[in-house]
Parts: C-alpha cells; sequence; structure tokens
C-alpha cells in the first residue's frame, strides 16, 4: 500500500440501535467497526525489539505513552530483566497522559460537553493544560528540569480554574459554576440516561486474558471475552464508586476525579508515586521467550503480549486495547443502550452518542436509529 | 486503537477551524486544542480535531510507519 492512499481517517465504530416505535424501548443494538486491528504482529515481526517502543508510540495518536510502556514493560519482561526500573522511569508520563487524554476527550465528547467548546476561557485554560502534557509526555525520554517543573505548575493552575481539584480525602470538588461542574450536571440525572453496572475488568484478570490472546490474538483482540464475561474497563470501572450510580454524572465525575488526582502526583514526592506505580502497570515473563505487560491506560486496561525468537528478535507481538472490551457486541455499552428508549428523532441520536461518549471510545463513532420492522 | 494520522494544514478558517489535507483529501477540522497552528504544519488528527503539531520529518516517518502496517487500508479491519 502507498502512503497516498491513506485516508484521513482511522476507522470508526457504528452503532445501530433498532427501537420498537410505538414504546421507543431498544430491541437490537448492534456494533461494526473499520477500525483496523492486528496489524501490530505484521508490522513489528522480526523487528529488534529494542526499536517496538517508539514505533508503538508513534503510531498510536491516543495513549501512545501508555502503548510505549506497555511495549517495554513486556520486552524487559520477554528478557527476564527487571520491570519495575521501567515503570519507575516512566510513571510520570503516563500520569500526565491519563490527565490530557481525560480532558481532552471531554471537551471532544460528544453531547453537551460539545458545547462548552464555544466558552472561549475554557478553550485557553484547556490548550494549557494540554500544552503541559505535551512537555511531560513528549519525546522517547523522561521530561526533568525546569521545563517539566513549569508544565506542571501551568497545569495544575488552569485545572484549578476549570474547577478540578480533589479533596483531601481524595474526591472530585469542582467548583460552584465552574466548566467541570457545567459538564457534570449536563450528564446528570437530567437527562433520564441510564446506565448499566456491569462487571470490572481488574488486575486479577491479566492472566486469563494473556492466555486467551495466546492463543488467538487476532480473534481475542478484536472482541475480548472471558468465560462468558464482558468486563467493563476505564475510569468508571477503577474507581469504587465509579459505577455506583445509574446516571451519566458518577461515571464522568470518576474520569474528572482521575484528572484532578494524576494533577496531585505530577511533581509529588517519589515515596507516593512508588506506592501506587503497580497499580498502574505490571508485567510478567509468560515463559523464557514471552512477556506480557497490563497498562491502566487512560480508557482502561492496555495489554500488550511479545514472544522473542532464539535470536531475540519478535517472533510475534498482539497487543488488547481497552476500546475493545467496552465496545464488545455484547459488552458494557451494548448493556446500557439496550437498557434506555430512544426518540427515532434526532434527540434519540444525540442520547445515544452522549452514552457512548461516556464510554469513550479510542476511535469515532456514529449513531443510526431506525425503526425495528417486524416489531 | 486510534492510529495517529498526520496532516498538513493547508488553510485557517473561521472559528477554530483549518483545512487539512493528504493526498489529495481535504478536511476541515478543528484546531481549538492546538496552540498557533498555521498553514504548513503537519497536525495528528482525530475525530475531526487537530491534537497535536509535529514537524515534516516526524510526518513522514508516521505516514511511512502506517503505510508499511497497511493499517488504515480499506481491509485492514479483520
Amino acid at each position: 500500500m502507498s502512503v497516498s492512499a491513506l485516508p484521513l481517517s482511522a476507522g470508526a465504530i457504528r452503532l445501530d440501535i433498532a427501537v420498537d416505535p410505538q414504546t421507543g424501548d431498544t430491541r437490537r443494538v448492534t456494533i461494526g467497526s473499520t477500525r483496523p486491528t492486528g496489524f501490530s504482529t505484521r508490522l513489528f515481526t522480526g523487528r529488534s525489539p529494542g526499536d517496538v517502543p517508539g514505533l508503538v508510540a508513534r503510531m498510536h495518536a491516543l495513549c501512545g505513552r501508555s502503548h510505549m510502556v506497555a511495549s517495554e514493560v513486556a520486552i524487559v519482561a520477554a528478557m527476564g530483566r527487571d520491570v519495575e526500573a521501567v515503570v519507575a522511569e516512566r510513571f510520570e508520563g503516563l500520569v500526565a497522559e491519563r490527565l490530557g487524554e481525560h480532558l481532552r476527550s471531554t471537551v471532544m465528547g460528544a453531547g453537551p460537553a460539545r458545547a462548552e467548546i464555544a466558552d472561549r476561557e475554557v478553550l485557553a485554560d484547556v490548550r494549557a493544560v494540554l500544552a503541559g502534557v505535551r512537555v511531560l509526555t513528549g519525546g522517547l525520554e523522561p521530561q526533568r528540569g525546569y521545563e517539566a517543573v513549569g508544565s506542571v505548575e501551568r497545569i495544575k493552575v488552569a485545572l484549578l480554574r476549570l474547577g478540578l481539584a480533589i479533596d483531601r480525602k481524595g474526591r472530585l470538588k469542582t467548583g460552584s459554576g465552574s466548566w467541570g461542574e457545567r459538564v457534570l450536571t449536563a450528564v446528570g440525572a437530567g437527562c433520564g440516561d441510564r446506565y448499566e453496572t456491569c462487571d470490572r475488568l481488574t488486575a486479577e484478570d491479566d492472566a486469563a486474558v494473556i492466555a486467551a490472546l495466546a492463543r488467538d490474538p487476532a480473534r481475542f483482540a478484536a472482541a475480548p471475552r472471558l468465560d462468558g464475561r464482558c468486563p467493563e474497563t476505564g475510569p468508571a470501572a477503577r474507581a469504587a464508586t465509579g459505577m455506583a450510580s445509574a446516571d451519566g454524572r458518577t461515571r464522568l465525575s470518576a474520569r474528572l476525579g482521575e484528572i484532578a488526582e494524576a494533577a496531585e502526583l505530577l511533581g509529588a514526592p517519589e515515596a507516593d508515586r512508588r506506592r501506587i506505580e503497580g497499580t498502574w502497570v505490571s508485567g510478567a515473563r509468560v515463559d523464557s521467550l514471552t512477556g506480557y505487560a497490563a497498562v491502566e491506560s487512560p480508557r482502561g486496561r492496555l495489554h500488550h503480549l511479545v514472544r522473542l525468537d532464539e535470536t531475540g528478535r519478535v517472533a510475534s507481538y498482539a497487543i488488547l486495547a481497552p476500546t475493545e472490551w467496552n465496545f464488545h457486541p455484547q459488552g458494557p455499552l451494548v448493556a446500557t443502550l439496550a437498557g434506555n428508549r430512544f426518540d427515532l428523532d434526532g434527540e434519540g441520536a444525540r442520547r445515544a452518542e452522549r452514552i457512548a461518549g461516556l464510554f469513550d471510545p479510542c476511535v469515532g463513532f456514529e449513531v443510526r436509529i431506525e425503526e425495528m420492522r417486524d416489531a | 486503537m486510534c492510529l495517529a494520522i498526520p496532516a498538513l494544514v493547508s488553510e485557517l478558517l473561521p472559528d477554530d477551524m483549518a483545512r487539512v489535507s493528504l493526498d489529495g483529501v481535504t478536511k476541515d477540522i478543528s484546531v481549538a486544542m492546538v496552540d498557533d497552528v498555521a498553514p504548513g504544519d503537519y497536525v495528528i488528527i482525530h475525530v475531526g480535531y487537530a491534537l497535536a503539531k509535529i514537524d515534516a520529518e516526524e510526518a513522514e516517518k508516521t505516514l511511512a510507519l502506517l503505510a508499511e502496517a497497511g493499517a488504515l487500508s480499506a481491509g485492514a479491519a479483520e
């Protein structure tokens, strides 16, 4: 394929919702996708493992730092070397990336949050945060020194203006009338959207995930499922209270809370960070030539699995992205959509977009709502 | 997973929008979240937004990598 054949899109997810025309009840939800999967093995096989993390970071527009760390950890684990040293070296970049990705996706997100884009002051603060994040995550080497310290301070000041902070107990505290409070209100109970409480993907699942990914990388990475379970991953699943309520405010609070928590972590004493690094990143050797990594990336648990050959080059490589769990055809998004009612006018589509936006896919999506013909 | 697609900014438009192109394919996108975008810059785009500016050399390397992966071809979805 030539460069000239590249389109200006990396594929998309399509949600088709069939509703009963009399009641508006959802009868069927189907998910289709044109996003590329399975290219990692064909791209990385035969390469020197030292080349792969940089290539992985370059390829991913979102969560490039998480992918890079996952790649480094999986490779180091496959070589039987110390994983913790890599994690400690890269942790601040992961924290900054989580903060930036969450903020950006909330501003870009479908539904009421998009209306906030018109607010010039909000946008200036968002740009200030993202510029700081780029300093902390840019390049392949950790950023230190005056520029990094200054970036952390600018990020914290801008986040306070956006109304995002945490209290002493680690709970999200949004300022009255702030942007943070406005976007939470916009997805709250007044919308009438209802979210299902789902099973959560956790570190305890890693062994089963890696075994399934090793058995059938292409199929499992495209539609992961564990013994009939379709768990959710991401900020709502990570937060103890993230799925405690059926309305969107609780879910978005989990995401915004992670922004404020990440800001606290930036520049925090090393001992504080070391205590939690293992909850963000883990990895281990599977056998003498195989290693994996699991990274709590912004959108959820990200797995990389690498096998080396006898000469030390990459023999196979698999990536399982968090969006594949949340947008599984029988997964948490579909379960939530099935529990809502959608009008056939534009309001129904807006509701579906608002709900899907809170599951925060890493690719674009489109929604189509139609009458169930045999309803 | 979202791939990094670089495109060249050909024109700035009102309301923080810009026209970008890649080998003859053009699209209007928002540049509201990136400072100081100008015609001639390369930007990474995602669902209609510019995410970051990158230099021309980085853009070429990324495009070559995507082409090598075949990641954006019509038949890439598995």
